[in-house]
């Protein structure tokens, strides 16, 4: 497993290059969400990083409508691609657009959200075809998951290891909407909290290409190294651009070369934030959805006759017929109440709308039955077929 | 006569969609049990599913059928068998987002592919990947204004696809995990708590300034303005946004621009009479958001969550009996002397008053005050159908 890194500043250039990793990615400030070079310094870094034989990633994860892709697009024309072994790209615009004009050009695929299953991973395959170099895999897909992208599909993951979680990406300037009005130049950051979420401290940065809020805490997969090398993930992202400690990257760096695993843990004595394994050792965030609704009320299809919008106690209960089914005297009929009861009941008088009794009904009718202990407003009816 | 674009309602639920078909819908789109972006919507059974097709189909509409969540492996079991179902039934097209439920639709089934907006197709060059994915129709992403959507269109090929009403994800769709990772519900499996709503206290670096403010919240997109805007760029459908809202939403917001659409067919333009009928359905403020330009400041909603609401649903009409009676589910309580408006469907003429001036109860006693869960009668009235909607103008800010 190699460990890659980004560079997004200058002045932070030397530094991470001297770590000596196997990858550096670039980030441009008009192609990437946090890039700061311009495309001077991109290309001293590139021709820096080629001459030591470090590989060198141009980063265009921005998403982008028409106006910014055109612009995005000048961008890549004026630089050197050559300089560069792949280009990483969220934006399937920016992707379709590398597979067509450059057709030597490897693509590492960022998904950042989504394409969490074997069969998203191998239609991305099969549309990058030849040009895919990686797979940029998401922080929310858990160690199971990745063990088995990995023995299904033939292609290089690479996972977040240490960094920043982003949670949220919009091209709206939202901090400049409701405070200061930021410089186009200076990156405006705020750290939010709410009352209404179990979260608070989360940093949000609005710079040109939007406002990014991210996690308080940072994704750290340090101390699982061993297992995640033996999960197969072929590249490790050590994300250290927004971290305010000294030599991080390169504690990291001169650990992992030296085999020093057991000794990963103590770099969270070193790192300024407070860090989790997010999603690494499971996924459960659809474990709720159950509790989301009633489903005692979910209607069933098979006997299905309709639902009760009125009970006078002791008097009737009144059901909006919205089945063909035929109802007739005589039927067993059940009534699936929200608080989970099944009132069963023998039909042994039917009333219409007017007051009239009739033998049987059929089809989006209001009807009248005798009242039922129990049944409330909400309930749904059913030929007695649930019992 | 001139071509207008589809109009496209949610449907939350059967009943949902037979409103949305009567009120005016050229399609509407539904949602299973799983697979789609709003697990708590009451959703379609198989049953209701094959009973909607059949609704719409006789009606003249078409039904779209939601799986664009973004899947995990788990949550493919019985995918493959529910795209053979819907393809049965006759369902017109799928509306997908994760690249493994395209992949699996085209395998399975000839039914036309849309792509979500959930996929945030942005630019010309995204619409020809996807197009070579098998897609046929994209939905663009919010962010895309009409000018350049008819670029898309003309550039890929496709259909597309542009939102027209409701709310609206104020992040690139699908590049939202707040919920993930604060509330353990996955949003792009239909979990959204709506972080974005949320009242935030912000400390802003290097800024002596310390606030409070919904800054996450936009405000809700209206383009009925901009119809003119929307044919002229050849726009395949318009879509509006909210499987979760309520029977008078989607029959106000279905009647409105249905009527206004084929009233800018027939004559080429429509008045302002449209956007006033927009303001009785609850709402944020309006905004354009992108459809011309670029979403500014101003499209930021920074009040609490508390919707505007003029008018309120009375009920719906259950049943008639000619010349005798109009038995009403109410939703909010009314009293004897109170005016009502009844909703026409499609093509019917305008809502129109109805002063209620005897309330009686299922079974013939006189009432003076309806409470909402309850059926009542009222007197009959000429030109009422089955399932038309009643509503009340409010004389205060909420319906009780």
């Amino acid at each position: 497993m190699q460990l890659v890194t980004s560079i997004s500043k200058m002045k932070h250039s030397d530094e991470i290059i001297d770590c000596g990793l196997y990858e550096v990615i670039l980030e441009h400030r008009l192609l990437s969400k946090f890039g700061e070079l311009s495309t001077e310094e991109l290309i001293v870094i590139a021709e820096r990083c080629q001459a030591l034989n470090i590989k060198v990633v141009l980063s265009w994860d921005i998403l982008m409508v028409e106006e910014n892709f055109d612009r995005a697009k000048s961008i890549i024309e004026s630089i050197n691609v050559n300089l560069f072994h792949a280009i990483r790209a969220q934006d399937p615009g920016a992707i379709n657009y590398i597979i067509e004009t450059m057709p030597q050009m490897k693509v590492q695929l960022q998904v950042e959200r989504g394409s969490n299953n074997i069969e998203s991973l191998k239609m991305w395959e099969k549309l990058i075809g030849d040009n895919l170099d990686r797979i940029i895999l998401s922080t929310e897909v858990a160690k199971e998951s990745v063990k088995e992208f990995v023995k299904q599909i033939d292609i290089d993951f690479e996972i977040l290891g240490l960094g920043r979680i982003l949670l949220f990406y919009s091209p709206r300037n939202l901090l400049s909407a409701a405070g200061p009005t930021g410089n186009i130049d200076e990156n405006l950051i705020a750290n939010v909290k709410s009352d209404e979420s179990p979260n608070h401290n989360m940093d949000v940065i609005e710079n040109i290409h939007g406002t990014f809020m991210f996690h308080h805490k940072d994704h750290f997969l340090l101390d699982n190294l061993e297992e995640i090398i033996e999960l197969g993930v072929k590249f490790l992202r050590i994300d250290v651009r927004f971290e305010k400690s000294n030599n991080i990257l390169s504690k990291i760096s001169n650990l992992y070369s030296s085999h020093q695993f057991a000794s990963f843990y103590k770099i969270k004595e070193f790192y300024s934030r407070k860090v989790m394994k997010g999603f690494y050792t499971i996924n459960r965030t659809d474990a709720i959805f159950k509790k989301l609704k009633n489903y005692r009320i979910q209607k069933i299809d098979n006997g299905y006759i309709g639902d009760v919008l009125e009970v006078k106690k002791n008097e009737y209960i009144a059901i909006h017929i919205k089945s063909n089914q035929q109802l007739k005297i005589g039927d067993n009929i059940s009534i699936l109440t929200p608080d989970g009861k099944n009132k069963t009941s023998s039909v042994s008088e039917i009333k219409n709308s007017t007051g009239e009794s009739i033998q049987s009904t059929r089809g989006y009718k209001l009807i009248l039955l005798k009242h039922i202990s129990g049944v409330s407003v909400r309930s749904r009816a059913y030929l007695s077929i649930l019992e | 006569m001139s071509y207008v674009p589809e109009l496209l309602s949610p449907a939350g639920s059967l009943q949902k969609l037979k409103l949305a078909v009567l009120y005016g819908a050229d399609a509407v789109y539904i949602g299973g049990q799983k697979y789609g972006l709003r697990t708590a919507s009451e959703n379609f059974t198989e049953g209701e599913i094959e009973e909607g097709v059949l609704f719409a189909k006789n009606n003249g509409a078409k039904v779209y059928v939601v799986l664009n969540g973004f899947l995990h492996d788990a949550d493919f079991d019985y995918l493959q068998e529910f795209i053979i179902f819907i393809e049965k039934v006759g369902v017109d097209a799928v509306i997908a987002s994760d690249p493994g439920v395209i992949s699996l639709v085209a395998h399975n089934s000839k039914l036309d592919i849309h792509l979500s907006t959930q996929a945030s197709c942005l630019n010309i060059e995204a619409a020809k990947l996807w197009k070579k994915a098998g897609v046929k129709r994209i939905v663009l992403g919010r962010e895309v204004s009409i000018e350049s959507a008819q670029k898309i269109k003309k550039e890929s090929g496709l259909e597309v696809e542009m939102f027209v009403h409701g709310s609206m994800c104020i992040a690139y769709s699908g590049n939202c995990v707040i919920s993930n990772y604060t509330s353990g519900r996955d949003s792009n499996r239909g979990g959204c708590a709506h972080s974005c709503r949320f009242n935030y206290n912000l400390k802003f670096k290097n800024h002596d300034q310390d606030i409070n403010s919904f800054f996450m919240s936009s405000k809700d997109l209206s383009g009925i303005q901009l119809l003119n805007e929307y044919k002229s760029a050849g726009i395949d459908s318009l879509k509006v946004e909210g499987r979760m809202k309520s029977y008078l939403y989607v029959s106000t917001i279905s009647k409105v621009y249905s009527d206004a659409l084929q009233k800018l067919k027939v004559d080429g333009t429509f008045n302002n009479n449209f956007v006033d009928e927009l303001k009785k359905v609850s709402h944020r403020e309006y905004t354009d958001a992108n459809l011309i330009q670029p979403a500014g400041n101003e499209s930021i909603y920074s009040l609490r969550e508390n919707e505007i609401q003029e008018y309120c649903l009375v009920g719906m009409v259950i049943e008639i009996v000619e010349n005798k009676f109009i038995v009403l589910e109410v939703r909010s309580a009314f009293d004897e002397g109170d005016t009502l408006e009844i909703l026409p469907f499609k093509g019917k003429g305008d809502a129109f008053s109805v002063k209620v001036d005897r309330i009686y109860t299922l079974i013939g006693g006189r009432d003076t005050r309806t409470r909402p869960g309850s059926l009542v009668k009222i007197p009959f009235v000429p030109n009422v159908e089955v399932m038309n909607i009643v509503r009340k103008k409010l004389v205060d800010t909420s319906c009780n």
